[in-house]
């Protein structure tokens, strides 16, 4: 038996392998030498020099920790809670004090490069909560953790790492309440679903898996308190609330609806960028497939490895073993699930059929709902913007590895 | 089942390994074809360097524009030239013929903000004369392994008033920011 101190200083040692490995990452990226990191850092300049909030349209300014040239009235994601600006602002003031003013944005990116460490440990506790051995939560964490465009998104600044973050750990929180159910668990729980609600709404689909569940658990499973979800409410309330309140106030909205819309606006007459490309409901067809193929392509090598300005791509081969190895995955969940059944085993609905039913219908939902976004603004088959599905794959595999050993002890 | 479960462990474990493995191609792909120059690495080792640099340089920022060095008599400004000791550099041939003197030498300031405009000739505590430097030096640079030391070299031929003992004569390096460092000189 390993003792929970061992568990927890190795995935701390974890933890600490994947930040150097980030760290590693972030070092061959120049400033802005990834998808709009000066765009995410414009925030956290403006903050940092003029120590207020900045309106949509803005003046042209020099950036303290980048020292990138800000034009007058430069787009910014406006009108979106911002939790990771304030993160990045906080550990850009500790990089001053550190680092001699030529690296100071690496000060900001420190704050995606902490999350790092969260992350993977929220992965392998995650897998641990769903009752796997910690060599197994290992295996699966490191697994997903390594995916290269993982690594990618927490070497450089951007919003997409607290979104992942988050949902690892809202996973754990909500799996932690229902295992233990308690004041502390239902605030803990609470926390995450707050800290969703200011993450890009790119994430929010993990909501419908937490409410479906949490209803599932009313009905099927332990008997829960109605004050505990009372709690869970009101502390996701304080943690968002005010922010999104600031947003409201500000901009008018807390999507980036707007801003989205401007974006495409300032880019759609760039040749090259596929405005107006359409892919469902299109005159020629319902769905247009000769549009649909190539952007579903894109994104799956853009879910696995496009770096860069999303334009450095890797050996065809490993994007063919890793399409190889998402279908090996698929196919065995099918199979372990048709199994289930036709085993007649001990079955828990919640722990896995339903999970299993949920994770399945995620996928193809966001893919479709980033199609007709790309379809309402640009043309953007970025396999970030189905990241939510991240912590997901870990969620699967573990109660898969669990289900395959339930089934074979049955048969033993 | 023991077996299967064995072997499923362990080709886990290479499927991981495999991944690290990809992880590090992409790495390598991402580094490779991004901007070089400006990646925080060769930016901290650029930094890195110019600190040591810095170091074992003399820096004279700052230096020759401060207020001190300046006062105002009447319609002129008087300007202090600081002393900053022995500077690198050596002269190599002293001539006097006469009332003529030849002098060649080389002289360099290992500093990243400031260089060495020419050489002062002082006899009895008098300027009898100022050379420019910028001779090519090979042997100087190829000596100091310093590339930047190659147009060092300074050689001069300047009339003299009175007859000189070469001996009491001194060498005085005048820096770009206005300082003054001695040039070693053995007369004998």
């Amino acid at each position: 038996m390993i003792s929970r101190n061992y568990i927890k200083n190795s995935e701390w040692c974890i933890g600490l392998i994947y930040f150097f490995i980030v760290i590693a990452w972030s070092m061959t990226i120049a400033f802005h030498g990834a998808p709009d990191e000066a765009t995410h850092f414009f925030l956290i300049e403006y903050l940092r020099i003029f120590e207020s909030m900045p309106n949509v349209n803005s003046p042209a300014f020099m950036g303290r920790f980048s020292n990138f040239a800000y034009a007058e009235n430069f787009f910014w994601y406006y009108g979106l809670p911002f939790p990771h600006a304030i993160g990045g602002l906080l550990t850009g003031i500790l990089g001053e004090y550190i680092l001699p003013s030529p690296l100071w944005f690496l000060g900001v990116r420190l704050f995606n490069w902490v999350l790092s460490i969260f992350f993977v440990i929220g992965l392998i506790r995650l897998t641990r909560e769903l009752g796997l051995s910690f060599f197994w939560a290992a295996i699966f964490g490191l697994f997903v953790a390594l995916i290269p465009q993982v690594v990618f998104v927490f070497s450089y600044f951007n919003s997409d790492a607290f979104g992942l973050v988050v949902v690892v750990w809202l996973l754990n929180a909500s799996l932690k309440y229902y295992a233990r159910p308690g004041p502390r668990s239902a605030a803990f729980y609470g926390l995450m679903l707050g800290l969703l609600f200011l993450a890009k709404i790119y994430y929010w689909p993990a909501f419908v898996f937490c409410f479906v569940m949490h209803v599932a658990n009313a009905i099927y499973g332990k008997s829960m308190k109605w004050s505990e979800s009372a709690l869970i409410v009101l502390v996701a309330v304080i943690v968002a609330g005010p922010m999104l309140a600031f947003v409201y106030v500000n901009f008018g909205e807390i999507t980036g609806r707007s801003g989205q819309i401007d974006f495409s606006n300032l880019h759609k007459f760039h040749p090259g960028t596929g405005y107006g490309t359409c892919y469902v409901g299109c005159q020629e067809a319902i769905f247009l497939w000769s549009n649909i193929i190539p952007w579903l392509m894109l994104t799956a090598k853009s879910y696995f490895s496009v770096t860069g300005w999303m334009n450095i791509y890797i050996d065809k081969y490993y994007y063919v073993a890793a399409g190889i190895l998402a279908l090996i995955i698929v196919g065995l969940a099918f199979v372990v699930l048709v199994m289930g059944f036709y085993l007649k085993i001990k079955r828990d609905l919640i722990e896995f059929e339903l999970p299993v039913f949920l994770i399945f219908g995620m996928f193809p939902s966001v893919v479709f709902v980033s199609m007709l976004a790309s379809q309402a603004t640009l043309p953007q088959p970025q396999g970030r913007y189905i990241f939510v599905t991240v912590p997901f794959l870990v969620y699967l595999l573990a109660i898969m590895a669990k289900r395959i050993s339930e089934i074979a002890r049955s048969r033993l | 089942m023991k077996a299967i479960f064995i072997l499923t462990k362990y080709s886990l474990v290479f499927v991981v390994i495999g991944m690290g493995v990809v992880n590090f191609t992409s790495w390598k792909e991402n580094f490779l074809s991004g901007n070089l120059v400006e990646a925080p690495i060769f930016k901290i080792i650029n930094l890195a360097s110019r600190d040591k640099l810095n170091r074992s340089y003399v820096s004279n920022a700052n230096g020759y524009l401060h207020s001190n060095r300046f006062s105002v008599r009447g319609d002129d400004i008087e300007l202090k030239i600081p002393f900053r000791g022995v500077g690198i550099g050596h002269v190599d041939a002293v001539n006097i013929s006469g009332f003529e003197a030849s002098f060649s030498g080389w002289a360099y300031l290992r500093a990243k903000d400031d260089w060495i405009n020419g050489v002062v000739i002082v006899f009895d505590d008098r300027v009898i004369g100022f050379t420019p430097i910028g001779r090519l030096r090979g042997d100087v640079a190829a000596a100091l392994n310093d590339s930047y030391a190659a147009n060092t070299g300074f050689s001069s031929v300047i009339k003299l008033e009175n007859e000189i003992d070469k001996c009491q004569l001194k060498f005085y390096a005048l820096t770009q920011s206005l300082e003054i460092w001695r040039i070693n000189y053995n007369c004998n």
